[in-house]
């Protein structure tokens, strides 16, 4: 008999009963739990103010010819679906753009920035001295790009000469009954024109234009062979640019200020895109997509992290889109810009510390609760004594033939009392 | 198991310390309806339980409780009260010769009691004491305690004691040591026509009333069933009826048939 109390299960309806016996205390260890968990949750948060906004850009493929429409109609996502959305959203999230961010357009880091301690006194030397070597590499490049735009202008400017003077030469050409249109180089070779030369003055004229048309073509070819030249220059600069580049972007990303930095970026910004369909009156919006970017920096009351970082935003996120996006087939370029129209950089989270409050007061309360039942559905499974009368019938298999109630102290005192008085009048 | 067991007895012992001081209690005109309604019951219960019942004797009952405090000899003697008042002749023998109380429900003397006769130190009617409480109700003490009180209760002397007052009186209740602390009560109830175990609720547990019960089995006595005393949640249901029947003029005749007396109380 004694396998049998031990091994009998807890049904449901005992679980129940057990509950409803002890609901007063179960109602105080739930007030209990939410309290408590509510105290955590304003401790938690409360002072934890983020400061911030939301910006908004739009983006669309755009054509290379802007008198044509270039407005898409395709559905919620515009013209880019939504694994080109995803794809986007990734690039601007990781790291590489970060770095952007912090750069702020420069391909290199400020010097003596990011550096701080004397211990680190070698490593910002040699920061420096990486920067600088990277900074030489960048200014001869671009010195010499410069060159190379002044001398594409110069060929350019050229070969609209050349065209003029190749239409100039072509009308006087034409005017002549020589053999086709295609003026030929050699022309003053030939027998006729030796031997009419003399006679006729317009043969002086077309001499003179074709002088001045070989001369340009001459001079616009060396043009571009010197183009080529520095082309070839520049790749050359651009190769070795590239690796003094690369060697003190790593060099600066060893450094703690750049790792804090990185951080900071992505702690504070946070992109998506629209992933709803937009309102159906505003079927404008059907034809776009949407990114979206969250600032939120923690505890810059003075805000002037927050509105550098957005400043940066608005400055590199165009950009990055415009130089990263897929084009669709069609389309010659991506346009992004922005919508927003935010005052700037404002509390973000004004009701963090009231809705915290109300989410720990709750998991706290709840937590309570269930561990409440849990031990006590244990204590009262162990407790073996005998608590009902059905525990007689179930466990021991005998009748039961009654039940006395409790009998208070107050009665017994009094029969006592009353035995004694009783007896004292006896006597 | 051995550690659960320990901290099952010191749990026990804990709680019985709480009622270790607790006094006497005999059913009286003050006593609420639900109580004597319980006792009542239990009286009705017994009647009916007890096998073959001979016309022309009594029957013996045995009241016996697991351990000390369950609250046996408040409830033996007040079933043997309830038995008394309903015209009937009861005797109320006390057989805890270790440790027996019955004597001060009635204020009376320990000695001579059971343990004298059952020595050869006293006569029946010495010990044979009528209550004051009820004409029909007597007692017999405990008496001197005795170094061997089982081999005692467990001698013919006890067996013929039992006979006799069978066939004096309509009712022998007998009142005997927790069975699992001592064993005098495996001694008497084989003796008894039937065995009644007390327990109290939310102090006895239930293994210990089933190896009571078992240990009562294997020595061949005849159990009728269980009691629970210090039921809180039984109190409850009856005051509901009590309510009832105090409405219903039920409870005027409660008291007259508890006391045998024709004049009720002004409450």
């Amino acid at each position: 008999m004694s396998e049998q109390i031990q091994t009998e299960g807890l049904s449901l309806t005992n679980i129940f009963k057990l509950f409803l016996s002890k609901l007063k205390l179960l109602i105080l260890v739930l007030v209990c739990g939410a309290i408590v968990g509510g105290a955590f949750g304003f401790i938690r948060t409360n002072g934890v103010n983020y400061y911030g906004t939301r910006l908004e850009f739009y983006i669309n493929p755009e054509t290379s010819d802007d008198s044509v429409n270039s407005e898409s109609t395709y559905g919620v996502y515009g013209a880019y679906g939504k694994h080109v959305m995803d794809n986007m959203i990734k690039l601007l999230s990781s790291e590489i753009f970060t770095e952007k961010l912090i750069l702020n357009g420069s391909p290199l880091p400020e010097k003596d920035k990011w550096v701080n301690t004397e211990s680190e006194t070698e490593v910002a030397l040699d920061l420096n001295t990486k920067i600088d070597a990277a900074q030489v590499e960048v200014d001869s490049y671009n010195d010499k790009y410069e060159d190379l735009l002044a001398l594409t202008k110069e060929k350019n400017d050229l070969v609209v000469l050349y065209n003029a003077a190749y239409e100039e030469l072509k009308a006087v050409w034409q005017s002549y009954y020589f053999e086709g249109d295609t003026i030929s180089s050699s022309f003053n070779e030939t027998e006729y024109y030796k031997n009419n030369y003399d006679e006729d003055p317009k043969y002086a004229s077309l001499q003179e234009k074709f002088n001045t048309w070989s001369d340009l073509n001459e001079r616009g070819n060396a043009k571009a062979n010197e183009i080529k030249i520095m082309q070839d220059d520049l790749s050359e600069m651009r190769k070795v640019r590239d690796d003094k580049l690369n060697v003190a972007l790593s060099a600066w990303r060893q450094t703690a200020a750049y790792k804090d930095s990185l951080y900071k970026f992505r702690e504070s910004v946070s992109f998506s895109y629209l992933e709803d369909d937009a309102k159906a009156e505003d079927a404008a919006d059907l034809a776009r997509s949407f990114i979206y970017v969250s600032i939120n920096v923690l505890g810059d009351a003075n805000k002037t992290f927050a509105e550098d970082l957005m400043a940066r935003i608005q400055v590199q996120v165009p950009d990055y889109v415009e130089e990263n996006m897929v084009i669709p087939s069609g389309y010659s370029g991506t346009r992004c810009i922005e919508i927003t129209t935010t005052s700037g950089i404002a509390l973000t989270n004004p009701s963090y510390t009231k809705d915290s409050v109300i989410k720990f007061a709750l998991l706290g309360g709840v937590a309570v609760l269930v561990l409440a039942c849990v031990i006590l559905v244990i204590v009262d499974s162990s407790d073996k004594r005998v608590r009902s009368y059905e525990q007689i019938d179930r466990y021991l298999k005998v009748p039961l033939l009654g039940i006395i109630p409790s009998i208070d102290e107050e009665k017994i005192n009094a029969w006592h009392e009353s035995m004694k008085n009783s007896k004292g009048e006896k006597n | 198991m051995k550690f659960f067991d320990e901290i099952k007895a010191k749990k026990r012992e804990k709680e019985a310390k709480k009622l270790h001081h607790r006094k006497e209690y005999l059913i009286n005109k003050s006593t609420p309806f639900n109580i004597l309604e319980a006792f009542r019951n239990l009286k009705a219960s017994l009647s009916v339980s007890i096998p073959n019942k001979d016309v022309n004797k009594g029957a013996a009952i045995t009241f016996t409780s697991s351990y000390p405090e369950d609250g046996k000899t408040t409830v033996t003697t007040n079933i043997a009260l309830m038995f008394a008042v309903s015209d009937t002749k009861v005797v109320l023998l006390d057989a805890d010769i270790r440790k027996g109380r019955v004597a001060k429900y009635f204020h009376g003397k320990s000695t001579p009691g059971l343990s004298d006769y059952l020595s050869g130190l006293a006569t029946l009617d010495e010990i044979l004491r009528p209550s004051d409480i009820n004409p029909n109700l007597f007692y017999i003490a405990c008496g001197t305690h005795s170094p061997r009180p089982y081999e005692l209760l467990e001698s013919d002397k006890m067996t013929q004691l039992i006979e006799e007052l069978k066939t004096r009186f309509n009712y022998v209740v007998i009142d005997t040591p927790p069975v699992l602390l001592v064993s005098d009560a495996l001694a008497v109830a084989p003796k008894t026509d039937g065995t009644v175990v007390v327990c109290r609720q939310n102090l006895s547990y239930i293994s210990d009333v089933q190896r009571s019960i078992s240990s009562l089995q294997f020595a061949k006595a005849n159990i009728l069933g269980v009691v629970v005393n210090d039921s809180a949640t039984m109190g409850k249901l009856f005051g509901g009826y009590q309510r009832f029947y105090s409405s219903s003029g039920y409870q005027y005749a409660s008291y007259e048939y508890a006391y045998g007396s024709t004049e009720p109380d002004e409450e």
